[in-house]
């Protein structure tokens, strides 16, 4: 029985409602439009239970490091930012009726604590790709000395340096980008829907089963 | 009453044909059902990172370091998160047999419940169902670059072993690829991303393009039912293909009789 309930309903309820949107998506009919607009919804609502788990979830791990004194410091800044934008936020919110997005403290800790991070990060990114490009542009095979030569005709190509130096080299950049690259990257995008395809019908068939474990 | 495609883009949000779709349905359907009655038996090409990923775990286990792995930025309903998650139920299922510490990470809340049960259960059907630690599952951050410093920040604090990012992925990639590179872990990457596919195959050992993470869970499984889809996808293309010339040639010379019928 446990069976049934663990792997066989789940599947039938899947198959059932993918037939369903797939029919609202395909076919003009107000009643199920309605429908399958309120049920995006709902799960809309039920995804945004997921967030109370995860929240407890993290808060554990980080109320244990802190309890084993691995990182006191970073945990309880963590905990201390995540919790006090949670109650804070609610009580204004619920009490006054401020908004979150015009709460003073919720927003110095976003925009004092977490945007430059972000920021941050985001800029360590330009370091990373200077250092992937060096690896990926040293002329070791065939194909590395093809990327290393297109990627400086379209790096010149782009720099307004290039057409200074030679114009056509604005047109080879164009050439690249519209003919070789947009062939490739519609190849990777079809054949992705292809497989998003069989992978749903699999799912809704019940023969990929991994997404929900596989144990006996 | 059928949508046509003016009224689909005129539904935002909306895409598809119902002919196309039927017709996708009944080829994956009739390639199943022969697979599994035996009478095709599809040969699949090897994918050299999936074959690797046995290699990664007895690293792992040699080295006596996690591994980590990331479906990415993906919430359940992205088809990638789903695909990751079919190779993270099997991955975690070696770590289980083979002891070695399995790290997952994912930056949507709605991926912690399925991924908590089907990793519990990778440990259960493993024999160990007491090696499973649930704060071994860990949501750092929906913000993509909160989560991506997270990430960063385990991969080189815990030196793992190999590192997996295998799920929907966007401007973090590289900063998860270069993290891993720098902890010394042997890396697999998977993803439909095309803007974040070069990144991959240039710091990754070895990179899922596209549709290889898609039917990577197939794959893995080898099951006739599984495998059956994957020569039915392989139908639905090269009738695509030929659709696709006998189309452009049929425009060219002005009759667009196939391409109004496809878009039905």
């Amino acid at each position: 029985m446990s069976m049934v309930i663990k792997r066989y309903i789940p599947i039938v309820i899947l198959a059932a409602i993918a037939f369903f949107m797939a029919g609202d998506t395909l076919l003009l009919e107000p009643v199920l439009n309605d429908l399958a607009s309120s049920g995006r919804s709902a799960v809309t609502i039920i995804g945004s239970f997921a967030v109370i788990l995860s929240v407890v979830m993290l808060s554990r791990l980080h109320v244990r490091r802190i309890q084993r004194k691995t990182t006191v410091v970073e945990s309880s800044v963590l905990l201390t930012c995540m919790w006090v934008t949670i109650i804070w936020g609610l009580y204004r919110f619920a009490v006054e009726g401020v908004s979150p997005a015009a709460e003073a403290t919720v927003q110095s800790i976003f925009y004092g604590i977490v945007s430059p991070g972000d920021s941050t990060i985001y800029s360590i990114l330009a370091f990373f790709i200077a250092a992937a490009a060096y690896r990926a542009f040293r002329a070791r095979s065939l194909e590395a000395t093809l990327l290393l030569a297109a990627g400086v005709l379209v790096m010149l190509g782009k720099a307004p340096i290039g057409a200074s130096i030679w114009l056509p080299l604005v047109d080879i950049q164009n050439w690249i980008m519209l003919v070789p690259n947009m062939a490739g990257s519609r190849v990777i995008i079809m054949s992705a829907i292809i497989a998003t395809i069989a992978l749903y019908i699999r799912i809704i068939f019940g023969y990929e089963r991994g997404w929900m474990g596989r144990g006996e | 009453m059928y949508i046509t495609d003016v009224e689909l883009s005129a539904r935002s949000g909306y895409s598809g044909s119902l002919l196309m779709f039927i017709v996708s349905l009944v080829i994956v359907s009739m390639a199943v059902y022969l697979t599994i009655k035996g009478r095709i038996k599809p040969k699949l090409r090897r994918l050299a990172g999936i074959d690797a990923i046995d290699e990664m775990i007895g690293r792992a286990t040699e080295l006596g370091r996690p591994i980590h792995y990331t479906v990415g930025l993906g919430s359940i309903s992205d088809s990638q998160v789903i695909a990751g998650l079919s190779i993270a139920s099997y991955v975690a299922r070696k770590c289980a047999e083979l002891n070695v510490r399995f790290l997952f990470t994912f930056a949507s809340p709605s991926v912690q419940p399925v991924a908590l049960d089907l990793i519990k259960e990778a440990y259960v059907a493993a024999g160990k169902p007491e090696a499973f630690v649930p704060d071994n599952v860990r949501w750092l951050s929906d913000r993509q670059f909160s989560f991506a410093t997270g990430v960063m920040g385990l991969v080189l604090r815990e030196k793992v072993a190999a590192n997996m990012l295998l799920g929907y992925f966007a401007a973090e990639s590289l900063i998860f690829a270069e993290a891993g590179f720098r902890a010394g872990a042997i890396q697999i990457a998977g993803t439909t991303n095309s803007y974040q596919i070069p990144f991959f195959v240039t710091v990754c050992d070895y990179t899922l393009i596209s549709e290889e993470l898609i039917v990577a869970g197939a794959y893995i499984s080898q099951e006739p039912g599984q495998v059956g889809t994957i020569l039915g996808q392989d139908y639905i293309r090269i009738i695509g293909l030929v659709l696709m010339a006998i189309g452009a040639v049929l425009y060219a010379v002005g009759i667009k009789t196939l391409t109004s019928w496809i878009a039905l």
